[in-house]
């Protein structure tokens, strides 16, 4: 239940960031994320990487806001997502991905009305979890096979 | 001659993988290398292979330099690598178009890619295969085929990292019989391994830890290294044979079958 709880309130917080316009609002959930890393005392260099990695995803966006709207809508939504893919990991960090599915099993619970299993719906999530660094590692033994047998670029 | 000065290699993470590696690896030397899971030795594998690049330290094949990406194309040329998972290396459906398509990207010629991809075949005792579906053939079969693909371009130096973890016995045993005949061709093999009774295949013998070179000795001192070995699993016929020369009983490290172990001292007490 106090997983459930806790998801609710990262799903509102997430969610909420997206309506909020005014800058010293934002401030304010800056501030929130700070004090959670504290709070958790989690690695202030890991966070930073994985602020690092989603950048260049943030930057196209900036970019695209930049072309089709306001100079200033553009810095709005880059912030919001930056502020966003920080509680994700604070979050995921924190909880951890078997709480995080038990959690989402109690909130698909409603979907038995329709015949859907919630879970079912938590196992397929989790097994797609569980491969993404399955993948990753594929991916990269692949590559290097391509290139020892001379794919381009050399 | 391999020469490598100074290597060291940092994960992404700022942990260091590889840290001050020297080593100097004679032409036509077979080289086994043994570390534990995260010792280095696989990084260590991709760094020599050219196929990851490196900031600090050198290592020269010859008159290749790996750091330097204008030699690309002739490091490809002259250094091949085995990996682990045969499923990964191969990339067509069918054995001929594997083998050819590393030939055809370094640039070869439609008739040495018959010549070759043959040769290569016979090395592995493949050639009746030349034209079967890589998807009907066994884990092992594929690996033999993932060897002849880096054979086919005839490299200086072939690496294989651990290339019969994933292999039945008698899949492995496979291989160790055309490592065995590779290393009367004179072709410089780097052997990276967790099982140790496989650095009796080889020469000569590193053991990883840490990033680190702990041990390089020839196989003629093994018995006078084996507490380096403590920590692995040590083949029995290795113990026995230590044992053995402990009572003075000199019987020469090989390859040996406990059959083959038997005669010999059957012929000694004769």
């Amino acid at each position: 239940m106090k997983n459930l709880i806790l998801l609710l309130i990262f799903i509102s917080y997430t969610t909420s960031i997206f309506f909020i316009s005014n800058w010293i609002a934002l401030l304010f959930f800056i501030l929130i994320n700070l004090i959670l890393i504290f709070a958790f005392e989690l690695n202030l260099k890991r966070v930073l990487i994985n602020l690092y990695k989603i950048t260049p995803i943030i930057f196209i966006t900036f970019i695209f806001n930049i072309l089709f709207g306001y100079f200033e809508e553009a810095v709005l939504i880059s912030i919001r997502l930056y502020i966003v893919c920080n509680i994700t990991f604070i979050f995921t960090y924190k909880m951890g991905t078997t709480n995080i599915l038990m959690s989402l099993e109690n909130l698909f619970f409603p979907l038995k009305i329709f015949g859907i299993s919630p879970t079912d719906l938590s196992l397929i999530i989790n097994i797609a979890i569980t491969f993404i660094p399955v993948i990753f590692r594929e991916l990269e033994q692949t590559s290097l096979a391509l290139k020892n047998k001379g794919v381009k670029p050399y | 001659m391999i020469t490598i000065k100074n290597l060291n290699y940092k994960y992404k993470t700022g942990e260091f993988a590889l840290s001050d590696i020297n080593l100097e690896i004679k032409g036509n030397e077979f080289v086994t290398i043994i570390g534990k899971n995260g010792s280095g030795k696989s990084t260590f594998s991709k760094l020599l292979s050219g196929l990851v690049k490196f900031k600090n330290g050198e290592i020269k094949i010859d008159n290749l330099d790996l750091s330097n990406k204008k030699q690309e194309l002739d490091i490809r040329k002259n250094i091949a690598i085995v990996f682990q998972n045969p499923e990964n290396q191969i990339i067509f459906d069918k054995v001929y178009d594997d083998i050819a398509f590393g030939l055809k990207n370094l640039g070869f010629s439609k008739d040495e890619i018959e010549t070759r991809i043959d040769e290569s075949l016979k090395q592995v005792n493949m050639l009746e295969f030349k034209d079967s579906y890589t998807t009907e053939l066994s884990l092992g079969q594929k690996q033999r085929i993932a060897i002849a693909s880096s054979l086919a371009i005839n490299p200086k130096v072939l690496i294989l990292d651990e290339p019969t973890s994933m292999l039945d016995p008698s899949s492995k045993k496979q291989v160790y019989e055309i490592l065995k005949t590779l290393k009367e061709s004179g072709i410089t093999i780097i052997y990276i391994t967790n099982f140790i009774d496989e650095i009796l295949l080889g020469d000569r013998t590193i053991i990883f830890e840490n990033g680190k070179i702990k041990k390089d000795f020839y196989k003629k001192d093994l018995l006078s290294n084996l507490e380096y070995l403590k920590d692995f699993d040590f083949p029995g016929i290795v113990s026995l044979i230590s044992r053995l020369h402990s009572f003075g009983i000199n019987i020469e490290l090989e390859d040996l079958s406990i059959q083959e172990l038997t005669l010999k001292l059957g012929e000694l007490k004769k």
